[in-house]
């Protein structure tokens, strides 16, 4: 399959953080299933009392089809650990390209995630934009991220992300998902995201104002927590000044797609 | 943890557990002989062993190659000497639930005086004398062990007969057995808080609520129900927070049928223990009603009841005189309904198990569960030094947040509650009041007034029953000293929960509070009203006209504390976070809370707040609990209060025993992610107060 080894890459960054992280565990849980170190001092065996834990979710994990062509294959998911309040998290997205299979975008971003209030976790760190190709794609990126996520009254799983990169050009991402349950398996997920920049990344396609939207819907039969099979729809569109330039490299300004994947959650 | 490891030794275990052995048999391999000079000695093994429930072989943890482990049988007045080898690979402990002893044999690592618990492969030895009779048991204190099997009957032969008659004596371990891993199942609730919950409200679902609505008022509530739980981002459906356990008496599942024989005329006393690490039970006998002679040990005025809630740790001791011969089934439902356990008592052993009835309508959260106006927070929460809550630890939509003097106190009690309400919308809801409103209008205001006076019963009964009435509310500011240093403003404008009288309610001191209570309890039951719910109502779903077993029908036969006024009231507000699955008190993880300190030989009056949607029994180790249930001096001792959702209940604690003891959740994965606290009971000068 020519989308093999991009996906395995993609889940091999995703992983990698909880990995690192995974030689503590055992650690972690000795403290946690033999009690207490060997101290007589209860306020230090009481501190070794938080537990360490970690979660990967493989919210997207599909194959995407215009109808033409070969399909895209596409990632998103994110990965965490640590306690509650303090934690790793990385997010990554990345999609293969259409002509050639390799990865065409790739973003990473590695936080710092704190638990700020009952719903929300206040997020720093970096993202990156890797350049796969020598000669395709958009040019890598490094930004600075602050971030806010949580759980909005409606239960809506909401997202807002800024992002200051060397450049100088600010741009802000606000995502929003909804698991609607048909039943307690079937469930319908819409979401939204919409990329706002303050200035031009001509390179990067960017332009001033809302310059990319997805949209998308997936309907998952969640056969167990962990695996959830799915197919959906997705919608994406370089919008405002963005859709020039991107029209200018003789593509498509938007595009929507038929998609099908697999979500993962361990 | 536990490894999925399998020796063939090991299997041959397995194969003995899983057939269990009958507790009541006395065939207990720690029992020593007896006629021994000196304190009879004990020998108990920890062992990794493997256990077949579900038809896979799973990892457990077996004492003396049992699950659940050896009945211990001691005598009141005696010491006994316990031997525990560790064979484990990693530490344990083992702590006797409900026994008066002294600290350091309590068996918490890290709480108990010097105890830090039983490294892999060492030995300990417990010893302490026996100052109690009654129906008990021991359990793990570390980490998740007492989920994967760790846990047994011990039953303390009274020095003075029980005042009550038997023929047979049977003790019933009633547990929760789950293939997953334990530290597993923490794990899965940590990702994902509903991830054993299959039975959340669903589109499907509504359609079928909407098509049973009698009329469009109906559906335009149930539609509004679904968005007020949506706007509080919590689910109705959240009972149990594991699922997929089977459920065991003795080590047995239904289909084993463990069976308690009896003859015909023989009166038959059953010692029910709830080991199960997650699972309440709704227990009854369909055929047979039940006299309840003990609770946590404690012999109690014997009460008739048809069925019994029990949750995990507690024991209560029932007498039955089954007749004719027959096979009745023994059924414990569990409290979100996933499954039974079932037992049988029959003239002989053997007997398939009879058939399970239909289970009951599982249970729905509803408003009154969230919590009504709990009454002014910010008391004495018992530390050394001040304490705050830690962010994402206090659910938003409790009145924490709402500005008390904004309230109204002067105004009508409906008004009052009207006011929260709103104050609730506004502060912590985060959207209009018109979005909650419609559905607030159906609601049973008459009914917010009446239970806003049982809330607070406990003055008025005292005062009623001739007691120092000590000008209640006033009083009560001037009693609380300030220990800890928190702020006092809010109390200032907040009068304690206590101050009826501002409250604008009539004479409530009737001293009927228990019927009153009874009454709303019923009026409640089963849907969505606003009141905060009685702190002692039991609602199992039964029919109209079984007797459920309360606490207030506790009364203690020997409650040798004599009543007197608590110096001082030491707020316990039950916390967490249900979206990141952690839980606390007074919004402190164990992992970064202080020590709740009390001074040798006070009495406090532990005010429980449960905050948070869920059922916490608070077990507090080395004293007695005395919740407040109205009996005077017969109200019950107890070692573990079940503090339902959204409830305010007191229970006076007698400090006489000094030391550190642990407090906790006994829900063990409440207890696990932080709703633990350490009480150091201290002799000597006043806590220092800053």
């Amino acid at each position: 399959m020519r989308f093999a080894f991009p996906a395995a890459l993609a889940v091999t960054i995703l992983l990698g953080a909880v990995q690192a992280a995974s030689a503590q565990q055992a650690t972690a849980q000795k403290s946690i299933a033999g009690a207490m170190p060997a101290t007589s001092d209860p306020h230090a065996s009481a501190a070794s009392h938080e537990l360490y834990f970690g979660a990967v979710l493989l919210d997207q994990n599909e194959l995407r089809s215009t109808g033409r062509g070969n399909p895209v294959y596409a990632l998103e998911g994110l990965a965490y650990y640590g306690t509650d309040y303090n934690r790793v998290w990385v997010n990554a997205r990345g999609e293969t390209n259409r002509d050639r299979g390799g990865l065409e975008r790739a973003e990473l971003q590695v936080l710092y995630s704190r638990l700020l209030g009952y719903f929300w976790d206040i997020q720093g760190g970096v993202r990156h934009d890797f350049r796969l190709s020598p000669r395709d794609g958009t040019p890598p990126r490094t930004y600075g991220v602050v971030s806010l996520q949580g759980l909005a009254p409606g239960l809506f799983e909401v997202q807002a992300q800024a992002f200051l990169g060397e450049r100088g050009v600010p741009l802000f991402r606000a995502a929003a998902s909804y698991d609607l349950l048909i039943t307690n398996r079937l469930v319908l997920q819409p979401e939204f995201e919409m990329n706002f920049s303050a200035g031009w990344d001509r390179e990067a396609l960017i332009a001033p104002g809302l310059y990319r939207v997805e949209a998308g819907a997936r309907l998952r039969y969640e056969i167990t927590r962990e695996f959830a099979p799915y197919i959906g729809y997705s919608y994406e569109a370089n919008t405002g000044g963005a859709s020039g330039l991107v029209r200018r490299l003789g593509e498509r300004s938007s595009q929507s797609t038929i998609v099908a994947g697999i979500r993962l959650f361990f | 943890m536990t490894q999925p490891t399998l020796s063939r030794r090991k299997a041959l275990v397995a194969g003995a557990a899983a057939l269990g052995v009958p507790a009541a048999t006395g065939a207990a391999l720690a029992q020593p002989r007896l006629n021994t000079v000196g304190p009879r000695e004990f020998n108990l093994a920890i062992e990794h062993a493997s256990l077949n429930i579900t038809g896979r072989r799973r990892p457990a943890i077996a004492i003396n190659r049992q699950v659940p482990a050896p009945l211990l049988r001691f005598r009141e007045g005696e010491e006994v000497v316990i031997n525990v080898d560790n064979r484990l690979r990693e530490d344990t402990s083992i702590h006797w639930h409900g026994l008066i002893l002294p600290s350091g044999q309590d068996g918490v690592p890290g709480i108990s005086e010097g105890f830090t618990g039983i490294a892999a492969g060492s030995r300990h030895q417990y010893r302490f004398p026996l100052v109690q009779g009654g129906t008990y048991w021991y359990h793990s204190h570390s980490g998740v062990q007492e989920q994967a099997g760790m846990y047994g009957p011990l039953v303390i032969d009274p020095a003075r007969p029980d005042p009550y008659g038997y023929d047979r004596d049977y003790v019933m371990v009633l547990s929760d057995w789950t293939d997953d891993n334990p530290m597993r199942v923490i794990w899965n609730l940590k990702r994902d808080p509903s991830y054993y919950n299959f039975n959340r409200r669903t589109a499907a679902s509504l359609v079928q609520e909407l098509a049973r609505a009698p009329d469009a008022a109906a559906r335009t509530a149930a539609v509004r129900d679904r968005m007020m739980w949506g706007d509080m981002r919590m689910d109705p459906t959240d009972i149990e927070d594991v699922t997929g356990y089977t459920f065991l008496v003795n080590g047995r599942t239904p289909q084993q049928n463990f069976t308690a024989v009896y003859s015909p005329g023989e009166t038959v006393r059953l010692r029910f223990i709830n080991a199960g690490a997650m699972s309440h039970f709704d227990v009854r006998i369909p055929g047979l009603e039940m006299t309840v002679v003990q609770a946590h040990g404690n012999n109690v005025r014997p009460v008739v009841v048809d069925e019994f809630r029990i949750a995990p740790s507690e024991t209560f001791d029932v007498l039955v005189r089954p007749a004719g011969g027959r096979q009745f089934a023994i059924l414990g439902e569990s409290m979100g309904r996933q499954g039974f356990l079932s037992a049988s008592l029959a003239t002989q052993e053997g007997l398939p198990m009879l058939p399970l009835p239909p289970h009951r309508e599982r249970p729905l959260l509803t408003m009154a569960d969230m919590g009504g106006p709990y009454g002014p927070t910010g008391l004495d929460r018992g530390t050394l030094r001040p304490e705050r809550d830690r962010p994402g630890q206090v659910a938003p939509m409790s009145m924490d947040g709402m500005d008390h003097s904004a309230m109204g106190h002067g105004a009508a009690p409906s008004g009052v509650a009207g006011a929260g309400m709103a104050g609730m919308d506004h502060s912590a809801m985060g959207h209009g009041p018109a979005s909650i409103g419609g559905s607030h209008a159906g609601m049973n205001h008459g009914g917010i007034t009446d239970s806003r006076s049982l809330l607070v019963n406990d003055e008025f009964r005292r005062s009623a029953s001739g007691a120092p009435p000590a000008g209640l509310a006033g009083s009560r500011d001037l009693r609380v000293p300030a220990a800890n240093g928190r702020p006092r403003a809010r109390r200032d404008t907040a009068p304690p929960a206590m101050d009826h009288a501002a409250m604008g309610h009539g004479s409530p001191g009737t001293g009927q509070v228990g019927q009153v209570d009874m009454s709303a309890a019923s009026l409640h039951a089963g849907h969505g009203a606003m009141a905060p719910p009685d702190p002692f109502a039991v609602n199992t779903g039964a029919p109209p006209g079984t007797r459920v077993l309360t606490y207030r029908m506790l009364r203690a036969l020997d409650n040798h504390y004599p009543v007197r006024e608590p110096n001082r009231i030491i707020e316990v507000r039950l916390t967490g976070n249900m979206e990141r699955y952690f839980w606390a008190i007074n919004g402190n993880r164990f992992s970064e809370a202080q020590p709740i300190t009390l001074q040798l030989g006070e009495r406090v009056r532990m005010r429980f707040i449960n905050e948070t949607m869920m059922s916490h029994p608070m077990h507090l180790h080395g004293v007695w609990m005395q919740p407040q249930v109205g009996n005077g001096q017969e109200n019950p001792l107890l070692h573990v209060v079940s503090v339902r959702p959204g409830s305010t209940l007191d229970v006076d604690v007698e400090a006489d025993a000094e030391g550190g003891w642990a407090f906790h959740c006994h829900m063990l994965f409440h207890m696990e992610t932080g709703m633990m606290r350490k009480v150091e009971i201290v002799r000597g000068t006043r806590v220092a107060a800053r």
